[in-house]
């Protein structure tokens, strides 16, 4: 499975982390793992993220995110050697 | 229709009610027009609006409410703003404000909630408004404290008018709107200097210089910029061939000698061929969308990219850009100063392919044809026309065949290709530009869908002429049954549809019907000539198509024409 990781700056208000999760999910990412720590002055959320299909590219998420109106920074921590991605999802027409 | 109540004045350090503290933050943005629906959540500002100095048109829908405000921010670069109620007010909204988002529309939503102490009881006409609209908005809040309304209102317009302009919805408790309080100031720290990327305008110069094939294509990303007329000097002085998107049509006047049509799957042939055999394409604010594209893996195949725009995000997202240039365009355009090769020959091919591949309109059709009527509606109405085609066959025949002489003369919904948008979108049109000749263009399944504002159109005497285009038939869904599922038509038949013209006369708008080639023109002048509301309703053949068309999965040069269906 290919998993990259982001460190998030944003501000301290409700609903950034909501915004983000929702941003990985509609531009075709699974959040893995999630971390959130206050730090001085806004908070800090620490995310692993695995793409669906082949053709997603981590920058291009790396600023849909950073292009968020109370995120300040989004850094790409580690990132994935593997092509994306073996992992595979079941379609939800499938289980229906 | 509007209440004589007025509001008192209250001194500005003195506290007032969350209501008035929204109306008021209103007209402190400038606003003049607001459209909306009211309910009980909502109903604190109701009772502060009259005599506040806002115009309120009361649509008939709330749906009607977010195309109307959205037109308002596709007119004026300045966000339109929609008001609805809690529940099911908040969920109409939802298909305005996406298709707003799509299109990279300024609007700013404001919502009434249910009051806090009951949020998350599932309390009547209680819904998550802020989450059902996230991966729609550009921003959203939900108000905690009254005195936090002006600030948060002037953040919403900041933030959906700069940048990549975008819809940005307010959520108000109930409570929050009756609470009192003073409002803090706006510090007004949203909007952003200009920024100009110098490296990668001297890169993209480099690039050019090299190029024996270069081509502009040229996106709706220019309109929302405000950088038309910078680009326009730009195509000029470089003397390149210019393709457009969808979004992009009126950046270049129908008719310019550089200009080749607009680009993709209902595009012209010479823009399709021109991107194709391109060595240099220079994207200014457009996004590689599918329906411009084609089969993105053989879009362009033998051209470097350079892509000018302002989202970071959009740069190599769909197709990998050789030079990047992510800045506001407008300054950036300026600051481009190409120096082509010599590309006479080039300029030669496309100028005789786009005479070649010109439309005819020599009555293919049996009856009256469409493409010929909006053709010669458009060169009629002439620089003050503005076309809002709502979503099918008849939008594409719009954007294909009608005369656009700047980008606001064509108002349509690309990204999310919302039918029903045509009539509310043209009322909110018409009353942000009340001297353009507005005309709404809509099929008669799209009309069906916001067909009750015609009521709206009635109330406010709105002069907008609507057409309705009837084939009887869901036309582009029929066009795709005929043409990839082996012609089985299933549930595109609207024959049972009610007598439009009857309908409009019901709601009080003088109205016609035309079903002749023999009876257009008569009846464009009439529509042209009214003085008030008129609809044309206009029965044409229901087996007309769109040519050409590339067909799903092929390359933009593979288009289909009518000979070859």
């Amino acid at each position: 499975m290919t998993i990259e990781t982001f460190t998030i700056e944003s501000d301290d208000v409700n609903g950034t982390l909501r915004r983000i999760w929702t941003v990985i999910e509609q531009r075709g990412w699974s959040v893995r793992s999630l971390l959130v720590e206050e730090v001085e002055g806004g908070v800090e959320t620490r995310v692993q993220v695995s793409p669906y299909g082949t053709t997603r590219s981590i920058e291009t998420l790396r600023l849909q995110i950073e292009r968020l109106h109370n995120v300040r920074r989004v850094r790409l921590e580690r990132r994935s050697r593997q092509k994306p991605s073996r992992w595979k999802e079941i379609p939800h027409a499938a289980v229906i | 229709m509007s209440s004589t109540a007025v509001a008192e004045e209250v001194p500005k350090d003195q506290p007032r009610t969350g209501a008035r503290l929204v109306v008021e933050a209103l007209v402190a943005q400038g606003v003049e027009t607001v459209f909306g629906y009211p309910g009980g959540a909502i109903m604190p500002v109701y009772d502060a609006l009259p005599g506040s100095g806002l115009r309120h048109i009361l649509c008939r829908h709330e749906q009607a409410c977010a195309f109307a405000a959205a037109a308002v921010g596709r007119m004026t670069r300045r966000a339109g703003v929609c008001l609805a109620t809690s529940g099911p007010g908040a969920t109409n909204l939802v298909t305005g404000i996406a298709d707003a988002y799509m299109d990279s529309v300024p609007m700013v939503a404001i919502t009434g909630q249910v009051a806090q102490p009951v949020m998350g009881t599932d309390a009547f006409q209680e819904i998550d408004t802020f989450g059902i609209t996230m991966p729609v908005v550009k921003h959203s809040y939900i108000v905690r404290n009254a005195d936090d309304i002006p600030a948060i209102i002037a953040e919403a317009f900041d933030i959906a008018e700069h940048g990549r302009p975008g819809p940005v919805l307010i959520d108000i408790p109930k409570d929050i709107q009756m609470a009192e309080g003073t409002g803090e100031p706006y510090a007004g720290r949203v909007t952003p200097q200009p920024c100009l990327d110098e490296d990668g305008l001297r890169r993209a110069e480099a690039a050019l210089r090299e190029a024996e094939r270069p081509l502009f294509y040229l996106g709706g990303g220019t309109v929302r910029a405000g950088a038309v007329a910078e680009v326009r000097r730009l195509v000029e002085r470089a003397r390149i061939p210019a393709v457009c998107t969808l979004q992009g049509l009126g950046i270049l006047p129908t008719g310019h000698e550089q200009f080749l049509g607009m680009l993709g799957m209902h595009g012209s042939r010479a823009a399709n061929m021109a991107v194709q055999e391109c060595d240099l394409l220079i994207n200014i604010g457009a996004r590689f969308d599918d329906r411009a594209t084609g089969a993105l893996d053989r879009f362009a195949p033998h051209a470097r990219v350079i892509h000018f725009d302002k989202d970071a995000s959009e740069i190599s997202k769909l197709r990998h850009a050789d030079v990047a240039v992510s800045c506001d365009l407008k300054p950036a355009v300026r600051s481009f100063l190409p120096e082509p090769a010599d590309i006479s020959d080039w300029r030669k091919l496309n100028r005789s392919r786009a005479e070649e591949f010109a439309p005819s309109y020599d009555a293919p059709a049996k009856g009256i044809y469409a493409p010929a009527l909006l053709k010669e509606l458009s060169e009629r109405a002439g620089d003050g026309f503005v076309a809002v085609p709502d979503v099918g066959q008849h939008q594409m025949w719009v954007a294909q065949h009608c005369r656009f002489s700047r980008p606001q003369a064509h108002i349509t919904s690309g990204g999310l290709g919302s039918m029903g948008f045509s009539l509310p979108t043209a009322i909110g049109a018409k009353m942000a530009e009340p001297d353009a000749c507005v005309v709404s263009v809509s099929g008669d399944g799209g009309f069906m869908m916001n067909i009750q504002e015609l009521a709206t159109l009635n109330r406010y005497g709105v002069p907008l002429k609507v057409i309705v285009l009837n084939n009887s038939h869901l036309g582009m869904v029929r066009q795709w049954q005929d043409l990839f599922f082996a012609g089985n038509r299933s549930e595109v038949d609207l024959s049972d549809n009610p007598d439009f013209a009857k309908v409009a006369e019901a709601f009080g708008i003088e109205a016609f019907t035309i079903s002749e080639p023999g009876e257009v023109e008569g009846g464009l002048d009439r529509l042209l000539g009214a003085k008030g509301p008129i609809l044309m309703h206009v029965v044409i053949d229901p087996n007309e198509n769109v040519w050409p068309l590339v067909a799903p999965g092929k390359a933009n040069h593979e288009m289909m024409e009518q000979s070859e269906s």
